[in-house]
């Protein structure tokens, strides 16, 4: 395939018609990236706050027990850490070793016999590398924008669970007998003891001041037409009895 | 130890003292007061805000008149809400928050004639203060403007909010003649 050929292949997948619905992420997957990189955010600083907080503490040993935990966690990490090293040292190693492997065939293959069946293979690779390039932009791009979803997003289902519980009449309904239940008990006992100390200061007042004029004291209340009976003083025989036969 | 519920009852429908009916009277004057106040200003404002002061051809009201208007209103609202009231439910909001209730001497609802000479032998009492003292000595405890009345002022706690009232009594009515017409419509 020749240098032209290539370029007009290039061209026509370039103007072709870009599928939408391939090209545009599913908000699923963008929002959970999003949620991801947000709890990463978040997770960072709370890991670093920690480690630092480890660092300065001192821990004590206190049985054999502890020593063994110690240990295994030291082990733990110290291992880790040594795989991380390893890791970091095969990355240098290999990028270096394919480096001087590019380099030597380039080298060795710049020369006019092999050149034409190099051109394609060198087209090949720009085009990998544009196309790598154009998905680290996308990459960068997704990133911010599932950054953002995810933060609208979390805050709409916050918004929307706040809305839909202020809705909700059985949450209403919880919450006016939690709260109207501790409320009037509160009330309610306010009220029975000011009526009961105003009920007591009743009979003192009236004895200090017999006491005080001396008259005798009385010694009971004649009984009042109703006193004992349920205040339905004012319903009709008839009422009361069907009241009390239907319980109410 | 003393049984609370029994000890309670024990209170319930007899005849209610100074310091208990003094509380009420108290929580009655101050709820009529801001009533009053807020009467007042709310007519002031209206003069004012619908310039009828200058459709009448008077000036803004002076604090003579602002107070005559007010003890006009507070005469009003008085008369309305004690008479409404013990009428309606045989206790007004003081009594209620005290446990109160004021029936006639026999223990029937108030009429119309006994809550306008209760409310007129308030003025009476007021003399010196000696028809409400006379609820200390008097053996039924009644003051002036009761016995004038012909009224008790008896402990009405514990019970059942509105028990017993006018408008329980008209509930207790319309839901008894409801399951009387539902039974009679399903026996059918």
């Amino acid at each position: 395939m020749d240098d032209e050929t290539e370029l007009s292949l290039r061209a026509e997948e370039q103007n072709a018609e870009p599928d939408a619905a391939a090209e545009v992420p599913l908000p699923v997957s963008r929002l959970l990236v999003g949620l991801m990189l947000l709890g990463s955010d978040e997770l960072a600083p709370g890991l670093r706050k920690a480690r630092q907080a480890g660092a300065t503490s001192q821990v004590e040993e206190t049985s054999s027990g502890d020593l063994v935990r110690h240990l295994a966690l030291g082990l733990l990490v110290r291992g880790e850490r040594q795989a991380v090293r390893g890791l970091r040292t095969a990355y240098y190693v290999s990028m270096g070793t394919a480096g001087w492997a590019v380099n030597t065939l380039d080298r060795w293959t710049d020369n006019r016999l092999v050149r034409p069946v190099r051109r394609p293979i060198e087209a090949r690779i720009r085009r990998l590398g544009e196309e790598a390039v154009q998905i680290i932009d996308e990459g960068k791009r997704e990133e911010q924008d599932s950054r953002a979803l995810a933060a609208e997003s979390v805050e709409e289902i916050v918004e929307n669970l706040v809305s839909q519980m202020a809705e909700s009449q059985e949450v209403d309904r919880l919450i006016k007998e939690l709260v109207g239940h501790k409320s009037a008990s509160f009330t309610a006992s306010i009220v029975e003891n000011m009526r009961t100390m105003a009920l007591t200061a009743d009979d003192v007042l009236e004895g200090v001041l017999r006491r005080l004029l001396r008259r005798p004291l009385r010694q009971a209340l004649p009984p009042s037409p109703i006193e004992g009976q349920p205040q339905t003083m004012y319903a009709s025989r008839r009422l009361v009895k069907g009241a009390a036969d239907h319980g109410g | 130890m003393v049984d609370e519920e029994k000890w309670a009852n024990s209170f319930l429908g007899r005849y209610a003292g100074f310091v208990t009916r003094m509380a009420a009277f108290v929580v009655d004057r101050a709820i009529l007061a801001i009533i009053t106040l807020f009467t007042v200003g709310a007519i002031q404002w209206a003069l004012g805000a619908f310039r009828v002061n200058e459709m009448l051809g008077i000036g803004p009201m002076s604090w003579q008149a602002a107070t005559g208007l007010g003890a006009g209103v507070y005469v009003v609202v008085t008369i309305a809400y004690d008479i409404g009231l013990w009428m309606l439910v045989g206790q007004t909001v003081g009594k209620l928050l005290m446990g109160l209730r004021v029936v006639r001497a026999d223990g029937q609802r108030l009429r119309i004639g006994n809550a306008i000479r209760r409310e007129l032998g308030y003025l009476v009492s007021a003399i010196l203060f000696l028809g409400y003292l006379w609820i200390l000595f008097d053996n039924r405890r009644q003051g002036f403007h009761d016995k004038l009345a012909g009224t008790i002022v008896v402990y009405s706690w514990p019970e059942g909010l509105m028990r017993g009232t006018l408008v329980r009594d008209r509930v207790q009515r319309f839901v008894h003649e409801r399951q009387a017409a539902q039974k009679e419509k399903s026996g059918t």
